[in-house]
């Protein structure tokens, strides 16, 4: 039966394959069990899987959000000016200047008025609404990202003519939506005519309670600074940076130090990013879930210990070593909570989607998230049946064998 | 085999004690000299309490002797590092027990096989051997059944189909139709005499002197002490 060459070379074998099939009796025998306990992992797993998957899923909406914006818009603002008594102002040929960079695909310059909006003569002079009056050029809603969502923004040759584009909140203010009664407004003592209304202006939020003239009239009626406060620029993607780089010195040449460039999209990107309590707390819920589920995983392998002295005695009289016992009991504990993970994983990918399905936003769900999730659940399992494994392995054979 | 002098002796205790600690320290088994040489069938035979356990504990490599030293197939077992006391039980030694001990959720065929697993046989190999071991037996039509659908006498003609499959050099049962009715055990009795015709050799204990009178040899124990040891012609 034995090679006689061998007698001397007692050895007990089991290859990976066998040990996984050894590791899968006691979870076969007992479904149930095995299925209840797995829930628990799945649970744990699930949810930390949605809350990644959830928030990879609002940031990919939110890169695709920006994308459809532009991140190749920029705005130069008249900064603080160190010399007091100065109103800060840019440059007055600064939008032409900077029309003259190359890689600027768009510029508008924008000053403010002082005057106000009113919806006739009789409403009182102090009732403003908060809304500004914004002195502008034709190329202001293609520069700065606005779309209207009733009429048309002035033309070059309009920027004499007493008309006005409302911003959103300015028209819900004034309670104008509808154009075709040529609905006008009272600026400080002159009725303009409502030509348009502007959608939300995502990247430049506090315009939506602005309106909107021509800034020739503004200089004619209202006194208005000839110097832009504020210059728009839409750049050619690749080269923003670039341009950014260039805009201070060109918008200001004198004191490149007072002008304020910036790029909305970083900042909507930065203000997105920070707002994650929610997601600290379902991640703190995960968390706390997969340790209940390891306990759950580390008490029912003791149980299983304790039910299967008599097959771990067997086992030994059969020639398993204490290393096979070891192993028999962590790689059933992995596998138990390894299904568990994979269930968690799908249930999280499902939440993921639809929670993205419901919100209407992009579906993201990393590769790395899933091999972290599963890699969570082995791990978990790994610890939970390592002291369990360790308690079969050390029963002594010659007791483990007789019946209690 | 190739040496006839280290094969013949299949199993020697020489001057075996087993003491287990408490207060006062129980001396289970005292200074045991005992040899069962190849083909032999043993009845080991004594009340309760009298060492049986113990000593199927140490003949069978389950227990380590305080004192002395067992030989098993040449092999010395206080010398063998774990890993080699387990190879040696798995590979040279089958054990029948009183309660069958077949693992719940195993088909008959896998329970025969589970030794087999440990000393590395393969897949296709492991089910041949362990369909000859089980039509041995005469269960060659119960090999997918559970241990849960089988009677108590095919369970425990399943438990000697596990014992037999690797070959060993011992065959040992503890109590093995204890937990049988009068005509069960008969037929289980009788297999291992078949077992010993073909030339297995085998050592029963049994607290049942009847059953133990009928075997070609009987030893004898009380109180941890060998008092009678007959061999019959």
């Amino acid at each position: 039966m034995f090679d006689p060459n061998e007698q001397r070379k007692l050895r007990s074998h089991l290859s990976a394959r066998e040990v996984f099939a050894i590791g899968s009796v006691g979870l076969r025998t007992r479904k149930m069990r095995t299925t209840l306990t797995a829930l628990g992992i799945a649970i744990g797993i699930a949810a930390l899987v949605a809350v990644m998957g959830i928030s990879a899923s609002s940031k990919q909406d939110l890169l695709d959000q920006l994308d459809a914006l532009g991140t190749n818009r920029l705005a130069v603002q008249a900064g603080s000016s160190f010399r007091p008594g100065s109103s800060p102002t840019l440059n007055a040929d600064a939008v032409a200047m900077i029309r003259r960079i190359a890689p600027v695909e768009s510029v508008s310059g924008m000053t403010t008025a002082s005057a106000t909006v009113r919806r006739t003569n009789y409403v009182s002079a102090g009732e403003t609404g908060g809304i500004s009056v914004q002195a502008t050029d034709a190329y202001f809603a293609q520069t700065a990202g606005a779309t209207l969502i009733a009429g048309r923004f002035f033309s070059t040759a309009e920027e004499a003519l007493p008309e006005i584009v409302l911003g959103y909140d300015a028209a819900t203010t004034l309670g104008i939506w509808d154009l075709s009664i040529n609905p006008m407004v009272y600026v400080s003592g002159h009725w303009f005519t409502v030509l348009g209304i502007l959608d939300r202006i995502p990247l430049f939020p506090n315009l939506d309670s602005a309106a909107f003239v021509g800034s020739k009239i503004a200089i004619d009626l209202f006194d208005a600074n000839v110097e832009p406060t504020t210059v728009y620029v839409v750049a050619q993607p690749n080269q923003v940076d670039a341009v950014q780089a260039v805009l201070g010195a060109t918008a200001n040449p004198e004191s490149p130090g007072e002008t304020e460039v910036s790029r909305p999209s970083d900042a909507i990107a930065a203000k997105k990013s920070t707002s994650d309590a929610l997601t600290a707390l379902l991640i703190g819920l995960g968390a706390v879930s997969l340790l209940v589920g390891g306990i759950g995983i580390a008490n029912v392998m003791v149980i299983s210990v304790l039910e299967r002295r008599t097959e771990i005695g067997v086992r030994r009289a059969l020639g398993a070593t204490k290393r096979h016992i070891r192993l028999q009991f962590v790689i059933e504990a992995v596998m138990l909570s390894a299904l568990g993970g994979a269930f968690g994983l799908a249930l999280g990918g499902l939440v993921t989607a639809g929670y993205s399905a419901l919100r209407n936003i992009s579906f993201a769900l990393p590769v790395s998230t899933l091999v972290a999730g599963f890699g969570a659940a082995v791990i978990v399992g790994a610890l939970a049946g390592l002291s369990p494994a360790s308690r079969a392995a050390h029963l002594a054979p010659a007791e483990a064998i007789r019946p209690l | 085999m190739t040496n006839a002098v280290t094969t013949e002796t299949v199993l020697r205790l020489d001057g075996v004690s087993r003491t287990f600690p408490g207060t006062p320290p129980v001396e289970a088994l005292k200074s045991t000299t005992l040899e069962i040489r190849r083909g032999e069938f043993v009845g080991i035979v004594g009340p309760s309490g009298s060492g049986k356990s113990t000593m199927l504990n140490l003949i069978g490599a389950l227990d380590i002797p305080s004192t002395g030293h067992v030989v098993i197939d040449g092999f010395d077992v206080g010398e063998m590092s774990d890993a080699e006391v387990s190879a040696l039980r798995g590979q040279r030694i089958g054990f029948v027990f009183q309660t069958f001990n077949l693992i719940e959720g195993l088909t008959a065929l896998d329970n025969v096989a589970v030794g087999l697993t440990y000393a590395g046989v393969g897949r296709t190999e492991r089910a041949r051997r362990a369909t000859e071991a089980l039509e041995s037996v005469g269960l060659g039509h119960r090999m997918t059944h559970r241990p849960t659908e089988m009677s108590g006498g095919e369970r425990q003609r399943v438990a000697i189909a596990r014992a037999i499959v690797g070959k060993p050099a011992l065959l040992l049962a503890d109590e093995p139709t204890g937990n049988l009715d009068s005509v069960t055990s008969e037929s289980i009795i009788s297999i291992f005499r078949d077992l010993h015709v073909a030339g297995a050799t085998i050592a029963l204990i049994t607290h049942d002197p009847e059953l133990a009178a009928q075997l070609p040899r009987t030893v004898t124990l009380r109180d941890g002490q060998i008092v009678q040891d007959s061999t019959r012609v």
